[in-house]
């Protein structure tokens, strides 16, 4: 049995080192003062946050207009606030129909949100650029908003129905006798009894957002319009890579999405597993 | 009459007011997927000049060796990466289930990391990482001495480097969902085990095995699904280079409608490939039902 667990103990260091090394390569990295042509370390003699303060505010080495990275990451920043607000705004009173209302269609309309949540949305990616751009919205953030919206909404949809099932019956009917109408059910007693799931998920939204790629570069074509993604992308066009600045961003870049594991890792497993596990 | 009436009045007023709750969902539903998929169709049996071509994108795909490539390619980066990934995760996971060690819960949330963070800047930092010239990783075989090694250069080794880098971001996630799935499984299963004097691995082969089988299961054609739709990691890697040896289809027919213009076409690629996953889809609402 000890040496099994040795054995096993010995495996786990070696994945560890393998997850965590090319992290820790970042890092290193993001500290190098010199701008392109050097050569990697595994310990930086000279520690500098040239890279950090250059790559927001400067010119990025000269690769870049000046400030270009904040332009980026505000942009990021909006249409991350707007895919939130609308894929809360959308999902909760969907979910409110499919979780306490019967009619007929219910249950083929819940496993639409299933097949939705599980399609892998790049294969529509050309019908849904030549839609986009007649709608004329293709380079505007309501455009990338609208659409990163729909491949979130699923899920949310899906979340929000199994914990809206949750809720006591009593408590709904008893406000059912009173009169309320069902906008004013879901205003004044759902949503302040759903308080955490709708953190979450709005989280949830908002992290995804800002890690999309795809979409962004298939529906924005100015540099204004770039979320970080696509700015760190473009980066590599150029004959020099300057990959000290590069990671600086990156490391920047990644902080909300550490967080947001962090503050909902309990809740975002139990989710997952209710939600594409468990059915 | 009048009970009648009663019942079923409430009933058309709660189907109207469903669908009414309900139709954000209809909206972004029809708008983002079924018009999509119709349109697809449309797109691959039409020219842009809307005239009527019938099979042609279809017949000229299985000659175009850059789209056949592409689809063993597919074959290959999903084949190998998510039955490798599993099968490692289906290990972690029995690992940190029967293991303890302090700290374990740090450990839990360290090794996540990789899966957290962004995949463009996973991917960018595996480029500098694996750079032919300047890359850390032939830096230190060079201190070994070992000759460069072109990851991400060489035809025959890129896309082993490329499911290499897939199995690294997801692998912490399936674990964790295989983790949960083993602690669901009653304590008081394995005492009854126990007492029957059965070892460890007893437990784990008629306990845990049949028990985990159908997660396992689902995992897998869940992430099937997922990783045949993969774009980001590798565009942002290889774009689908060195002379197409990590060309997947999506990163394929980006190139085709996106640098080519050749709207049609792309559309064609998926449409293409569209009934597998129409397949895996129904294949997994079934095994979710059970």
């Amino acid at each position: 049995m000890r040496t099994v667990k040795v054995i096993g103990l010995v495996l786990l260091g070696i994945l560890f080192f393998i997850d965590l090394s090319p992290i820790y390569f970042m890092f290193v990295t993001s500290l190098e003062p010199e701008r392109y042509a050097f050569y990697p370390k595994l310990f930086e003699p000279n520690p500098s946050i040239t890279n950090y303060y250059e790559g927001l505010f400067g010119y990025f080495g000269g690769y870049l207009g000046k400030g270009a990275f904040l332009i980026y990451f505000r942009n990021s920043l909006i249409i991350g606030l707007g895919v939130t607000l609308l894929c809360l705004a959308v999902s909760i009173p969907s979910a409110y129909s499919l979780a306490r209302m019967k009619y007929r269609g219910n249950k083929f309309l819940s496993n639409m949100v299933l097949v939705s949540y599980i399609i892998p949305y790049s294969f529509l990616m050309v019908p849904i650029f030549v839609e986009i751009h007649s709608y004329g919205l293709v380079d505007t953030y309501p455009g990338i908003i609208v659409a990163e919206t729909a491949f979130l909404v699923p899920y949310c949809i899906w979340i929000f129905r199994e914990y809206f099932a949750s809720i006591p019956t009593e408590i709904l009917e008893s406000a059912r006798v009173d009169g309320a109408s069902t906008a004013r059910i879901i205003r004044s007693m759902i949503i302040p009894l759903s308080v955490s799931p709708i953190v979450a998920l709005g989280t949830y939204a908002f992290v995804s957002s800002w890690n999309e790629f795809l979409f962004v570069l298939v529906l924005s074509s100015s540099a204004d319009r770039f979320t970080v993604p696509l700015g760190l992308y473009f980066l590599l066009g150029g004959d020099q890579v300057p990959w000290g600045g590069l990671m600086a961003m990156s490391l920047i870049f990644s902080i909300p999405p550490i967080i947001f594991y962090f503050a909902f890792q309990k809740y975002m497993v139990r989710g997952i597993m209710a939600g594409a596990v468990k059915g | 009459m009048t009970s009648n009436e009663a019942e079923t009045k409430p009933k058309v007023k709660e189907t109207v007011y469903g669908y009414v709750l309900a139709s954000p969902f209809l909206l972004f539903l029809s708008m983002f997927l079924l018009f999509p998929l119709a349109y697809e169709i449309f797109m691959a049996l039409f020219s842009s000049r809307l005239e009527f071509v019938g099979t042609e994108y279809i017949r000229r795909l299985l000659v175009d060796p850059a789209y056949v490539e592409s689809l063993l390619n597919t074959a290959l980066y999903v084949g190998v990466g998510v039955n490798v990934k599993m099968f490692l995760a289906l290990l972690l996971a029995n690992a940190l289930n029967s293991i303890d060690f302090t700290g374990k819960r740090l450990y839990k949330a360290l090794i996540m990391i990789p899966w957290v963070i962004p995949v463009v800047p996973s991917a960018l930092n595996f480029r500098w990482m694996l750079d032919a010239d300047y890359g850390i990783v032939n830096q230190i075989l060079h201190n070994l001495g070992i000759a460069p090694v072109g990851w991400l250069i060489n035809p025959h080794l890129a896309l082993g480097s490329v499911i290499f880098i897939h199995i690294w971001t997801n692998l912490p996630f399936w674990s964790l969902i295989l983790l949960s799935g083993l602690q669901s499984i009653p304590v008081d299963l394995y005492d009854a085990v126990k007492v029957d004097g059965a070892r460890s691995w007893q437990g784990f082969r008629h306990l845990t095995l049949p028990l985990m089988r159908r997660l396992y299961l689902i995992c897998t054609v869940l992430s099937t699904v997922w990783t045949m739709g993969d774009f980001g990691i590798i565009w942002a890697l290889t774009k689908g280079g060195p002379a197409n040896a990590t060309q997947i289809i999506a990163t394929n027919a980006y190139r085709q409608a996106f640098e080519f213009g050749e709207f049609g076409y792309a559309a064609s690629m998926f449409l293409f490939v569209l009934p597998i996953l129409g397949i895996l889809v129904i294949l997994l609402l079934r095994l979710l039902r059970e």
